[in-house]
């Protein structure tokens, strides 16, 4: 047997062949079942065939030549030289052979690519007569005594013939397949054989014969299937072959989300990843962390991989590179964690890789559909600010102005010191302005998207368009998309598939001032006087607001928000086309070529435009200052893959193998242009400005070759193992490292199919334990770091100016970020498939991050950006998935949990700390061997000096310490207070784990799903409190500074400070105060589901099924949190270094939205 | 080992398919910047590269080389009463530094920043892939970058004793490995970099341009050196080329030389060049030599702020020195009237060599800032005459510089004692605020002796002044080691610190 399969099967020349020889063919489908699929399409081949009175054999050559099917026969038992007439055009070939075949009585299947044609047998006609040759009779049973025969059909949930389905005699390797309307033929050594039915997707089922000779077989869909079919990179594998931490998103459960981006559907789907939604912003991007952050200086963002084009995407906060991706056209999502996954993808696969396909048409296939969603957002109430009303506000400035009469007057103030519109504090009722509502707005979002999906036997193709538009929360902000998609494959010969698509996407978007600094919208709407009103009395807006003065005092004056918003254009537009066309070539069965091209062409045009009417924080507009900033850019990607894979069996050895040769190269160009002033604010062009203050060019090349290969080795589907190697050179390292390895191993055992679990096979469908192990990269080092560049300066000699220039520091050995992962895990199904559990536990440690060094300056340089320091990242994983109930009613739950824990193990050689982040000049953050990456970084609150304090002769009297003010802790016990020498650790940002909950429950044609997502521990820093407890009088103040500190009789809580005496105060230094505990537990999603009843269809030819849904996006939050948003983050932070800081961040929205889905 | 042969093999493997040539097309490099990779071409790129040697220098004369070379002599000190708040300038007048002094890393830094520079074009410069379109213009780009390396080697020298001797780029990881060398070592390294400039600059006479380091700044440069080391013999040879060549002579009159509006005087045989033109090229040594308290009245620019000015102010030492008659002493040294540090109103001096802007908006001065002067080369070939016992044979050269000076009546000393102290007070007069004065002190022995005795004057007319305040005066004639060096590369500090 071995022996027959050593050779390909030959293109046959085989006239006579007896049906033992039949069975023999049959005995060897089992083995070649993967190409099944293959036979049944060229079924649909069409044939025209027309010829009076010709001998059947020549006819079914004829056949053989249009569609390149080889036939095979006995001519003893089939009369191959009967003559037949025929008159067939365009008729499928399924059709054909029925026509022809049928009044001949002769029957045929299909086996391994060719049409095996019998005589037919029933019960009553044990023989076929020969209507040309009478008298030569043959009988079946001449050579089968044996032999039982038994026929039957195979059918799906819904009743109908299931092709494909692999038919196989129990403990033998004999076996077929059933034909397009789900029957097979098959013949049986006796009566207490048993055989079993199995398809993709179906649960296996096993029937022994009896005396049954015609079997009707209904086969149950697995849900939880773990023939599921996986992307991985460079390839798709079953989901019970997986060595590796490998997690597909259930897109089932996220396809209605009213969202733009699949980032965001992603939200609380994966145990492990964690996605933070740092701007409300519509398009804004997320962030998004696999297993921890492992990079200080290159990134952290994930590896994101579009339909095999490695796809830059990176944290980008006020443009997700995803949305130029739209979400309905996915098929599938899978997200590579563990090295021996990622490691495929070499240098850039450290921080984990998100596998994206999207959709494409199937063969012999239509489907047409439709999509609408229409919602609207609002900002919820929890996590407005609250804020002083108009009285408490007052009494903050009179306590202003009364210590400042005191200190310049030495006198207690009188009326007239107030500033009139203070003096009356009584007349004033109500919070005043809301200024943060002023700005907000309930705002439309919507997507619309058709596709059609069609396939013929050798051709499909697909279509796509959708748009969206999503305005936002903050008034004049939103974005839009359009976009398109396009398909088409088809087969040419039989052995060579072409192809291409084409993704164009257009987007456009509206930006405003946030996530940045007080000064922004967000952070005016926070602090600004609730006295004043954005109106004037006509109703219009008023640009600038000019806070109550007095001699003593003055309050911050600020250009109205909503004002700012409707006068200033931020506007981005941005088109990108991804294309590919592929070539395969089926060398061999098993033995495929594929070539495939990527490119990614993009341009971008940013335009920004604020006008002489709009001022700033204190800055009154002054006219014919309007200024304008430009930057376009354009970026063609391209890259080219060949790959060749592999896959056999060889009894219990199944072998899945590629190997790949792969070149990339990248290019952006921008230019920018600042230019100010404008004379007026008519035109807005460049041409209409007087100079053009600053300008510059820029252009970014990279390049990659990479070598890739795996192998996959089954043995007898118990014990599987990968090996992974992929070696990256690449034009960002230096000339001393050019080329990079990443290797990587992995193993799983199926304990499940071991023959002494076999008693608890009812029980314990699956359990495997698998382990890896890998090294992977990260190459965001920037594209000429490694390079020593050429400065440009200048110099004179006697009065004729010269350049000057100096050459930088190279450093050839400038290389990728490095991580080295293990990984173990448990993959269980229990309970048919009603329970199941993923467990990973991992260990991954980065080393090489790339720093900025001080060096020796006898090198002639004081710092060099080098690969240094370790970070270790570990953690558990857990995904749990149950089924509670699976009756009328039906209810999944996937819930997942993952702790990760992040340490800093080494720095440099001296250990130096890394300070990051800024707030008035000093660092916010920090990082340290032993600690987790960024930790917050300030001054420890004591509380407020008491007059016990003041007594005391042992606390050191400085400017700064006086009664009522803050009081921090003197880490270096010098006795004085001092900016960074006193600050200390006081947060972590990171939180303890991280959890998602998805229920889904269905009854009848209801569907409810439920997502829930959130963490727990770990902090954030709200960076608007510098401003907003900030007691110098300048700003409005949350409410709670009602109880601060007055005077010693008068003492508050004893923990909020008083209005500072003297200037500057510290109260406005990062302490203790601004960190929050940023543990939440969000309701992300509910979705409630209506698939209106078939039966309303079943006369239409048109609508085939119609679902209505219901959704409420971001339903509610719990946390203890203060500001809008937990996982906030400031635009201008280096994320890696200072994560969790929330500045003036742009609030989430919820979103109440309503659906349709029609297919056709 | 293994990476490379499994590189090796996967090669094998795919060469025979693709014959793309992976090196050139993993060879990127940027296309809106300059890059080594494509850099070295012409003598048009190497003379970039040596024009950028000089840029190091004329920043730390601008902010540094006063501070460790001016401020520490009995020629000058500061206006300020401030004992907080000013951890770098007023310490080192006072004696009381210490290695983490921002002005010693500064100007550390910026000197092995200028090193390297030149280490790199002495590298690069032989290089055959250079197209050379006039021979000269690679001797004078040598003789350049091998002055100016011996220049700073020379300024470190006497600043910090012995310092790592770097001749060539190095890396981070190859600089672990160089540690501090004797002051011996240093010197023969500067003596030999200036022989081979000297021959190199000859070499380049056609294309020698003014501000350019050209042979006689050279062949002065080193009779300085050898004067440093007392080694009069070679030091009266190089001198006496220079006197004989004729190409430099002495200004009429000793107010010219500090005229703003013209520069390179033939007077001059190097000077750092400053222009208006640009924040980059200017200097700002008005606005901060001014009176703190003269608002716009010295520097003619009433916009910008200078109350942290007022340093370098010169001595009551050094305005005693002056004879009457000394027509020096006007040019260096003028007065403002007004509030001094103890609210009393009296004129006030300050140095008014340097002189504010003539057309600059701002606070951009162009006057250049003299290194060797004709007068320093005949009043060093005087010293080096005497010191070998040829007093009578010294007198004409310093009676030369006393006479452009307005002092012209003959010279009565006659003693080889009374005409070398005769030369250093000279040299103080003639050279007052161009970074000699401190190095005078200490290569003659004289510097304890003198600031000593100066720092008692001092303490006794400022009560503001540290308590310790010239008390450590011979513990600190080596400048410290800064303390980040000591940190990063382990190198030995100066005792003392």
């Amino acid at each position: 047997m071995n022996k027959t399969l050593k050779k390909p099967w030959p293109i046959l020349q085989i006239m006579k062949i007896s049906v033992i020889q039949i069975f023999l063919s049959v005995m060897l489908s089992g083995f070649t079942y993967g190409y099944s699929a293959i036979a049944q399409e060229f079924l649909n081949n069409p044939v025209s065939v027309r010829s009076e009175n010709t001998k059947l054999r020549n006819i079914l050559v004829m056949i053989e030549k249009q569609t390149g099917v080889g036939f095979v026969y006995s001519s003893k038992a089939i009369s191959a030289d009967r003559r037949v007439s025929v008159d067939l055009k365009q008729k499928k070939l399924s059709e054909a052979l029925h026509l022809i075949l049928e009044p001949l009585k002769i029957s045929y299947r299909i086996v391994e690519g060719q049409i095996i044609l019998y005589p037919r047998n029933t019960a009553e006609e044990s023989s076929i007569p020969d209507p040309d040759n009478s008298g030569s009779s043959y009988s079946v049973t001449d050579y089968l005594v044996t032999e039982i025969q038994v026929s039957g059909k195979v059918l799906d949930e819904k009743g109908e013939g299931l092709p494909g389905v692999s038919v196989l005699i129990k403990d033998t390797q004999r076996g077929t397949v059933t034909n397009s309307d789900g029957e097979f033929l098959i013949d049986v050594p006796d009566v207490n054989s048993v055989l079993v039915f199995s398809f993709v997707g179906y649960k296996s089922q096993e029937v022994r014969i009896g005396n049954q000779n015609f079997l009707e077989i209904n086969l149950l869909v697995d849900d939880k299937a773990l023939e599921e079919v996986v992307v991985v990179g460079y390839g798709k594998l079953q989901k019970k072959d997986l060595t590796g931490s490998i997690t597909a998103v259930n897109q089932e459960a996220v396809k209605d989300l009213p969202v733009a981006t699949l980032d965001q559907k992603m939200i609380g789907q994966v145990a492990g990843v964690q996605i933070q939604q740092v701007s409300g912003l519509p398009g804004a991007g997320t962030s998004v962390r696999i297993r921890g952050s492992g990079s200080l200086g290159a990134g952290n963002e994930p590896l994101y991989v579009v339909d095999g084009m490695p796809y830059s995407a990176g944290l980008n906060q006020n443009l997700n590179p995803l949305m130029l991706i739209n979400p309905n056209d996915i098929e599938s999502i899978t997200v590579l964690k563990d090295a021996s996954s990622t490691a495929i993808y070499g240098s850039r696969g450290a921080n984990g890789v998100v596998m994206i396909t999207t959709k494409r048409g199937q063969y012999n296939k239509t489907q047409v559909a439709f999509s609408a969603m229409r919602g609207v957002q609002s900002v919820p109430q929890k996590g407005r600010p609250n804020l002083m009303n108009q009285q408490e506000f007052v009494d903050l400035q009179r306590n202003k102005i009364e210590i400042a009469v005191r200190r310049a007057e030495n006198r207690e103030a009188t009326l007239e010191d107030y500033p009139e519109e203070y003096r009356y504090p009584e007349r004033l009722v109500g919070d005043g302005t809301d200024w943060y509502d002023v700005i907000l707005r309930d705002a439309p979002i919507e997507d619309y998207n058709i596709s059609i999906q069609k396939g013929g036997t050798d051709s499909r193709m697909d279509f796509g368009v959708g748009y969206f538009r999503q305005a936002g929360v903050v008034q004049y902000t939103g974005i839009e998309r359009y976009s398109a998609k396009l398909g088409a494959e088809t087969v040419i010969g039989s052995h060579v598939t072409i192809g291409a698509n084409l993704q164009p996407t257009f987007i456009q978007q509206k930006r405003a001032n946030t996530n940045s600094d007080r000064g922004d919208i967000i952070g005016v709407a926070h602090w600004a006087n609730p006295l004043l009103s954005p109106y004037d009395s006509n109703g219009e807006l008023i640009p600038y607001l000019v806070s109550p003065q007095s001699r003593y005092h003055s309050a911050w004056n600020f250009a109205n928000p909503l004002f700012i918003l409707r006068e200033t254009t931020q506007m981005e537009k941005q088109f990108q086309s991804l294309g590919n066309a592929h070539l395969t070539w089926n060398i061999l069965p098993g033995l495929e070529w594929r070539t495939a091209l990527n490119t990614q062409w993009s341009t971008s045009n940013y335009f920004q435009y604020t006008p002489s009417t709009v001022g700033g924080a204190n800055v009154p507009p002054v006219a014919g200052t309007g200024r304008s900033s430009n930057n376009r850019s354009e970026h063609f990607n391209w890259l080219i893959e060949n790959t060749l894979s592999f896959n056999r069996i060889f009894g219990k050895h199944k072998i899945d193998a590629v190997a790949g040769y792969t070149t990339q190269k990248s290019t952006t160009r921008g230019i920018n242009l600042n230019a100010a002033p404008y004379p007026n604010d008519l035109i807005q062009t460049i041409n209409a400005a007087q100079t053009i203050n600053s300008w510059g060019e820029n252009v970014n090349t990279w390049s990659m070759i990479s070598y890739l290969g795996r192998i996959n080795y089954n043995f007898d589907n118990k014990y599987l193992l990968t090996g992974t190697l992929r070696s990256d050179g690449s034009s960002r390292f230096g000339a001393n490292n050019r080329f990079a390895l990443f290797p990587s191993v992995a193993g799983a055992w199926r304990i499940s199919e071991e023959s002494f679990m076999k008693g608890l096979s009812n029980h314990l469908n699956e359990l495997k334990i698998r382990a890896s192990f890998g090294v992977s990269g990260n190459n965001n080092i920037g594209n000429y770091s490694h390079l020593a560049s050429i400065n440009a300066g200048a110099y004179l000699f006697g009065n004729n100016q010269v350049n000057a220039s100096y050459v930088g520091l190279a450093n050839p050995n400038l290389t990728w970020e490095e991580s080295k992962q293990v990984d173990v895990g448990i993959d269980a199904e229990l309970l048919e498939g009603r329970l199941s559990a993923t467990i990973d536990l991992y260990h991954r440690e980065s080393s090489n991050m790339l720093l900025n060094d001080v060096i020796p300056a006898i090198t002639g340089f004081n710092s060099q950006i080098v690969n240094k320091g370790k970070v270790r990242n570990r953690g558990i994983e857990i995904s749990l998935g149950g089924r509670p109930l699976s009756g009328a009613l039906k209810w999944d739950i996937n819930a997942n949990i993952a702790f990760n824990r992040n340490m800093v193990m080494s720095i440099n050689e001296n250990n130096d700390r890394i300070l990051s982040g800024n707030n008035d000049n000093n660092p916010t953050h920090v990082t340290i061997a032993g600690k987790p990456i960024g930790q917050f970084f300030g001054f420890e609150l004591l509380g407020v000096y008491t007059a016990e304090d003041m007594a005391n002769p042992d606390i050191i009297k400085t400017t700064q310490v006086y009664e009522g003010n803050p009081k921090y802790r003197d880490i270096d016990g010098d006795g004085i207070i001092n900016d960074l020498l006193d600050y200390t650790i006081i947060g972590n940002p990171h939180p303890n784990f991280t959890f998602g909950i998805t229920n889904n429950f269905s009854y009848k044609g209801f569907t409810l799903g439920i997502i829930m997502n959130g963490q727990q521990g770990g902090q954030v820093m709200n960076g608007l409190r510098q401003t907003v407890d900030n007691l110098q009088g300048f700003f409005n103040v949350r409410k709670e500074w009602v109880n601060r500190w007055r005077s010693t009789e008068n003492p508050g809580t004893g923990y909020l400070y008083g209005v500072p005496k003297l200037t500057p105060s510290w109260g406005h230094r990062v302490n203790t105060l601004w960190v929050e505990d940023a543990s939440f537990l969000r309701i992300s999603n509910v979705t409630l589901g209506y698939s209106l009843p078939g039966s309303l269809f079943s006369n239409s030819n048109f609508i085939s099924s119609c679902r209505l849904f219901l959704t409420v996006q971001n339903l509610a939050v719990f946390t203890h949190y203060e500001g809008a948003n937990p996982e906030a983050q400031s635009r201008n932070f280096n994320n890696t270094l200072a994560p969790g800081f929330d500045m003036t961040g742009y609030p989430l929205n919820r979103t109440v939205s309503m659906g349709i889905n029609l297919s056709f | 080992m293994t990476m490379k042969k499994l590189h090796k093999l996967s090669w094998l493997l795919f060469m025979a398919l693709f014959s793309a040539c992976s090196h050139s097309f993993l060879e990127i490099y940027p296309e809106n910047t300059l890059n080594e990779g494509n850099f070295y071409k012409s003598d048009v790129e190497i003379t970039l590269l040596v024009n950028g040697c000089y840029v190091p220098m004329r920043d730390y004369e601008k902010n540094w080389h006063w501070i460790l070379a001016e401020l520490p002599s009995d020629n000058s000190s500061f206006q300020n009463n401030i004992r907080t708040g000013e951890p770098t300038r007023g310490v080192i007048d006072q004696f009381i530094h210490v290695s983490s002094n921002l002005a010693f890393s500064s100007f550390w830094n910026l000197s092995y920043n200028g090193i390297t520079r030149c280490n790199k074009v002495l590298t690069e410069i032989d290089n055959p892939g250079i197209s050379w379109s006039n021979e000269q213009l690679k001797f004078r780009g040598t003789g350049e970058a091998l002055f100016l390396r011996a220049l700073y080697y020379f300024n470190l020298v006497r600043q910090f004793g012995g310092v790592p001797l770097v001749l060539q780029p190095i890396t981070a990881k190859e600089a672990m490995n160089y540690k501090r060398v004797s002051e011996n070592d240093i010197y023969e390294s500067v003596i030999s970099d200036l022989k081979l400039a000297i021959e190199n600059l000859s070499k380049a006479s056609s294309v020698h341009e003014n501000g350019r380091a050209g042979e006689q700044a050279a062949l002065a440069l080193l009779g300085k050196v050898y004067l440093t080391r007392e080694r009069y013999g070679e030091a009266e040879t190089v001198l006496s080329q220079v006197i004989g060549s004729g190409k430099h002579r002495l200004l009429q009159n000793y107010a010219e030389v500090f005229n703003p509006a013209s520069k390179d005087f033939v007077e001059t045989l190097f000077s750092i060049q400053y222009s208006e033109a640009s924040a980059e090229l200017a200097n700002t040594f008005i606005f901060n030599f001014a009176p703190h308290t003269s608002g716009g009245e010295v520097t003619n620019r009433p916009n910008i702020n200078i109350v942290g000015a007022g340093w370098n102010q010169p001595t009551q030492d050094l305005i005693d020195s002056f004879e009457e008659g000394d027509s020096r002493k006007d040019v260096s040294i003028q007065f403002w009237v007004g509030q001094d540090w103890d609210g009393v109103v009296r004129p006030i001096p300050y140095c008014a060599k340097y002189k504010p802007p003539i057309n600059a908006p701002d606070n951009r001065c162009g006057d250049n800032f003299p290194i060797l002067r004709y007068s320093d080369v005949l009043l060093m070939y005087a010293e080096v005459l005497n010191e070998q016992g040829r007093s009578a044979e010294a007198v004409p050269f310093i009676q030369m510089v006393r006479d452009r000076a307005g002092l012209t009546k003959p010279i009565s000393e006659s003693s080889q004692g009374a005409l070398r102290d005769l030369i250093q007070a000279e040299r103080q007069r003639e050279l007052c605020f161009e970074n000699h004065r401190w190095y005078d002190l200490k290569r003659t022995g004289k510097a304890v002796e003198v600031m000593t005795a100066h720092g008692a004057r001092e303490r006794a007319a400022k009560p503001f002044l540290y308590p310790e305040a010239y008390l450590q005066i011979e513990k600190k004639l080596l400048a410290p080691i800064p303390a980040n060096e000591i940190l990063i590369n382990q190198l030995e500090q100066n005792p003392g610190y």
